[in-house]
C-alpha cells in the first residue's frame, strides 16, 4: 500500500460472483480499492464513471463479453488509456491460445490464468500498476 | 498313313490311271483300225482299182472274173473282186482254191500286155480307206511294164482259178501286188493312225490331267483344307474366348495329330484360365471384404484396382474415385509420393482429410521378383481406414474433458482463494486447530486443482496443442528457484534439500521452454520430497558431451521392479498411492516425460531400491531444441 497517494482503484469484471468475491477481498486486504461489475455493459459504465487504474476483466460473460467491452473502452477516449488485464479461464479449452491472441488483439496488456493463487495475483497487479 | 504319302499316292494313281487309260484307249483304237482294215466288205473291195504294180509283196489285188459257163474261154462276164486268202511270203503257197502255175495276162484286150491302172487311181482308192490285205506275194518279173510305171518296179502276177463246190471253174483272176501303195498307205495310215493315236493320247492325257487336277483339288480340299478349316475355326473360337471348343478330325495323319494337339492345348488353356479366374475371384473377394479401403496403384500413381469401400470412402454420393492428390494434399504431393514408393519406402498419414471425412492412410510399395525382374517396384498398395467417427469421438471426448476440467477450475479457484483469504485472517491464524483445518482444505483444493491442471495438460499435450516457447534458459537459476519454492515443504518433513551445481555449470544456458522446464523440475523435485520420509533429496547438475543431466536423488521409499514398469504411464502412482494419499494425480511423470521428449530430451529412472531410495534423471540436449 502506498502512503503518499490514494490507493489504486481496481475494477473487477467477472460473472462468477464467488470468484469475484475472493479477488475483491484479497485486493482490499492488501489495500486496493475495488469496484465490481458482472458484465461488459456495467463494466463500461463504471469505467467511464470512476476511471479505475486497472481493470481485471473476465473474457466470457453474458450480455457483453470481455473482448467486446475492451474494444468499446478503447473507442472511448475517456477510457482508452485504462490498463486492461484479462482473466482467462480458457474460454475454448480445446484452444488455449485463442484467448491470449484475442486479448492481445484488442489491446489488453496481459492476461492472468484464473487458477492463479492470490499472492501471485497481487504481485502481478502491483507490477501492472507500476508501469 | 502320312499326309505326304497320301498326296503322292493320289497323284501317282491319278497319273497312272490317266496314262493307262490313254494308252489303252489308243491301243484299242489302233487295234480297231487294224481290225477295220481286215473286215472289208465285198462291195468295198469291188470298188477298188485293179492292176497295181509294186515290188515287194505285202499286198495283192486280184481280179476275179466270172466265167460264163457257156463260154469257158470267153470273156469275163462279171468281175468280182473278192478276197480269198493270205499268201505266204515266198509266194509259193496261196490259200486260194486253185492256183494255176502258169500265167497269162488278163483279158483286157491286150495280148502280152497288162493294162495298168495309174497309181493315182489306186491311191485314190486307198485313200478312201477301202482295203488292206495282207499277203506276201512274189510276182514274176515283167520288165515290159516298167515303162508304164513311174518307178522301176517288177510286178508279179499270179493267175488263178476259182472253182465252186462242184469243182467247176467259176472264175479266174490275176493277182497283182500293190505293195508300195500299201506301204505308203500303211505309212499314211500309220501316220494317220499315229496322229490320231497321238491326238487321242493327248486328249485323253489332257483329260487325265484335268481329272488329276480335279481329284487333287477335291483331295486337298477334303483331306487337307477341310480339316485345316476345322482347326482354324477352333482357333477362332479360342480367340473369341470359347475355351470349351474341341475339334474332331478322325484322320490319323499329321492333320489329325494337329487336331489332337489343338484339343490338348484348348483343354489346358481352359483349365489354366479357370484356375486363374478362380484365383482372381478369390483375390477380389478378399479385397472386397477387407474392412479397409484398398487401392492398388501403378508407379505413376494411377489407380489400377480399388475395392468398394475405397470407392464409397471417397465419395458416398457418386462413388467416383477422385484423384489421389486430393487425398494427399496438403501433406505430400503425388510426385514426392511416387518417388518415395520408387525408393521402396512406405508412407503413412495418421490423418488425411477429404471433405468432411478423415482417414488413416498407409501406403507400401509393391515389388515383384521374377524372370528379368529382381525386386522391382511395380506400384503401391494403399489402405484407408476411416477414422472420421473415431476422430469425432475423440474430439468430442477431448472437448468434453477439457470443458469438464475447465469447469472444475472455477469452483476450485473459489475454494482455494477463500481458504487463502481465511488463512490470512488473524482470527484464523490465532486459532491453531481452525488453522490446521483450513490448511487441510487448502492442501486438498491445491491438490485437486493440480490434478485438474495436470489432466488438462495431458489433454493438450496429446492433442498436440502445447506450443513451446523457446528462449535461452539458465539452468542453474531455474533449478535454484524450484528448490527454493519447495524448501519449506522439505523443512516441514525434516528432510534435507541439497542443490549440487558445479561451478562451471552455473552459467550454463541453453534453449528451452522455461515454463515447461520448470514444470518438469518441480515435478521431479516434489516427487522426491513427497516420497521420502527421512533423509533428504539431492539435486545435481552434470554436463556430458552433448547433453545436460539433472539428477534427482532421494532416500525415499524406493520403487519396486513391478512399479517401475508402470512408472511413466498415466494414472499409476504405485505403492505410494496407497501410502501417501495426499500426493499425486498419477500424471506427473507422464507429463514430465512427454514435455522432456518435446524438448528433445528424456526423463528416466536411473536406479531405485525399495527402502533405500531412487534416482531420477532429466536429460536435455545441449544444443537446445529448434524453434517450432
Amino acid at each position: 500500500m502506498s502512503i503518499d497517494t490514494k490507493p489504486a482503484l481496481i475494477l473487477l469484471v467477472d460473472d462468477e460472483k464467488d470468484v469475484m468475491a475472493v479477488y475483491k477481498m484479497k485486493l482490499e486486504r492488501v489495500g486496493f480499492r475495488v469496484i465490481t461489475a458482472p458484465d461488459g455493459v456495467q463494466a463500461i459504465q463504471l469505467a467511464t464513471e470512476q476511471h479505475p487504474d486497472l481493470i481485471l476483466m473476465d473474457m466470457k460473460m453474458p450480455v457483453m463479453d470481455g473482448t467486446t467491452a475492451q474494444a468499446k473502452l478503447k473507442e472511448n477516449p475517456a477510457t482508452k488509456d485504462i490498463k486492461v488485464v484479462f482473466l482467462t479461464a480458457f474460454s475454448d479449452p480445446t484452444n488455449p491460445d485463442l484467448d491470449i491472441k484475442m486479448a492481445k488483439d484488442v489491446g489488453a496488456i496481459d492476461f492472468i490464468k484464473k487458477g492463479i493463487n492470490l499472492d501471485e495475483l497481487i504481485a502481478k497487479v502491483r507490477s501492472y500498476l507500476e508501469k | 498313313m502320312r499326309l505326304s504319302l497320301k498326296v503322292i499316292l493320289v497323284i501317282a494313281a491319278v497319273l497312272l490311271v490317266s496314262f493307262a487309260s490313254s494308252v489303252s484307249s489308243s491301243l484299242i483304237a489302233l487295234k480297231e483300225n487294224q481290225d477295220k482294215s481286215i473286215n472289208l466288205s465285198k462291195q468295198e473291195f469291188l470298188n477298188l482299182s485293179q492292176g497295181l504294180f509294186h515290188n515287194s509283196s505285202n499286198l495283192f489285188f486280184y481280179t476275179l472274173n466270172t466265167i460264163d459257163a457257156e463260154a469257158p474261154t470267153g470273156t469275163a462276164s462279171e468281175t468280182i473282186l473278192s478276197y480269198i486268202g493270205d499268201i505266204d511270203p515266198n509266194g509259193d503257197n496261196i490259200n486260194v482254191i486253185n492256183l494255176s502255175d502258169h500265167t497269162f495276162l488278163p483279158n483286157y484286150g491286150h495280148a502280152g500286155g497288162v493294162t495298168l491302172l495309174d497309181p493315182t487311181t489306186v491311191n485314190n482308192a486307198f485313200s478312201q480307206n477301202k482295203v488292206n490285205l495282207t499277203a506276201d506275194f512274189e510276182f514274176n518279173n515283167f520288165s515290159q511294164f516298167a515303162s508304164d510305171t513311174t518307178e522301176n518296179i517288177t510286178p508279179t502276177i499270179i493267175h488263178f482259178h476259182v472253182y465252186n463246190n462242184a469243182g467247176l471253174a467259176v472264175g479266174y483272176g490275176d493277182a497283182f501286188t500293190a505293195e508300195k501303195v500299201r506301204v505308203e498307205y500303211l505309212q499314211e495310215q500309220s501316220n494317220n493312225l499315229f496322229s490320231s493315236f497321238l491326238l487321242l493320247f493327248l486328249v485323253i492325257f489332257a483329260g487325265a490331267l484335268v481329272l488329276t487336277t480335279v481329284v487333287i483339288f477335291f483331295f486337298t480340299r477334303y483331306v487337307i483344307i477341310k480339316p485345316l478349316n476345322k482347326i482354324n475355326f477352333g482357333l477362332e473360337q479360342i480367340k473369341a474366348n470359347k475355351l470349351a471348343t474341341r475339334i474332331t478330325v478322325d484322320k490319323k495323319d499329321e492333320i489329325g495329330e494337329m487336331a489332337d494337339s489343338f484339343n490338348t492345348m484348348a483343354s489346358h488353356l481352359e483349365s489354366y484360365t479357370n484356375k486363374i479366374e478362380e484365383a482372381r475371384a478369390r483375390l477380389f473377394a478378399s479385397i472386397s471384404n477387407l474392412p479397409l479401403g484398398f487401392l492398388l496403384l501403378d508407379t505413376t500413381g494411377g489407380i489400377l484396382l480399388s475395392n468398394k469401400i475405397a470407392q464409397t470412402l471417397f465419395s458416398e454420393k457418386d462413388q467416383t474415385l477422385p484423384s489421389l492428390s486430393a487425398l494427399f494434399t496438403p501433406n505430400i504431393d503425388i510426385s514426392a509420393f511416387n518417388s518415395l514408393i520408387r525408393e521402396k519406402k512406405s508412407y503413412e498419414l495418421q490423418e488425411a482429410t477429404m471433405g468432411d471425412r478423415s482417414f488413416h492412410v498407409m501406403a507400401t510399395p509393391v515389388t515383384i521378383s521374377g524372370p528379368g525382374k529382381n525386386d522391382e517396384v511395380i506400384g503401391s498398395v494403399i489402405l484407408l481406414e476411416d477414422i472420421t467417427e473415431e476422430k469425432r469421438l475423440e474430439q468430442s471426448k477431448d472437448a468434453f474433458l477439457a470443458i469438464a476440467a475447465h469447469e472444475m477450475r472455477t469452483p476450485l479457484t473459489v475454494i482455494r482463494g477463500n481458504t487463502e483469504l481465511l488463512l490470512d485472517d488473524p482470527s484464523v491464524k490465532n486459532d491453531a486447530e481452525f488453522k490446521d483445518q483450513i490448511e487441510s482444505v487448502l492442501r486438498a483444493s491445491v491438490r485437486l486443482l493440480g490434478i485438474v491442471n495436470d489432466f488438462l495438460d495431458v489433454q493438450n499435450l496429446e492433442g498436440n496443442r502445447v506450443p513451446l516457447k523457446i528462449e535461452p534458459v539458465n539452468i542453474a537459476t531455474l533449478v535454484t528457484g524450484v528448490v527454493n519454492d519447495l524448501s519449506e515443504l522439505a523443512k516441514e518433513k525434516q528432510l534435507t534439500l541439497v542443490l549440487d551445481i558445479p561451478p562451471d555449470l552455473s552459467t550454463l544456458s541453453f534453449n528451452a521452454d522455461k515454463f515447461r522446464l520448470q514444470q518438469i523440475i518441480t515435478n521431479l523435485t516434489a516427487n522426491a520430497v513427497n516420497y521420502t520420509e527421512k533423509g533428504g533429496v539431492t539435486i545435481s547438475l552434470k554436463k556430458e558431451e552433448k547433453t545436460v543431466k539433472i539428477l534427482f536423488e532421494d532416500t525415499g521409499i524406493g520403487i519396486s521392479p513391478d512399479e517401475q514398469v508402470r512408472l511413466f504411464k498415466k494414472f499409476e502412482t504405485g505403492r505410494a498411492f496407497m501410502r501417501s494419499k495426499e500426493y499425486g494425480s498419477g500424471l506427473g511423470l507422464y507429463i514430465s516425460r512427454f514435455l522432456a521428449h518435446l524438448m528433445g530430451g528424456d526423463v528416466t529412472l536411473e536406479k531405485s531400491e525399495v527402502g533405500k531410495g531412487s534416482v531420477f534423471c532429466l536429460t536435455l540436449p545441449l544444443e537446445g531444441i529448434a524453434k517450432q
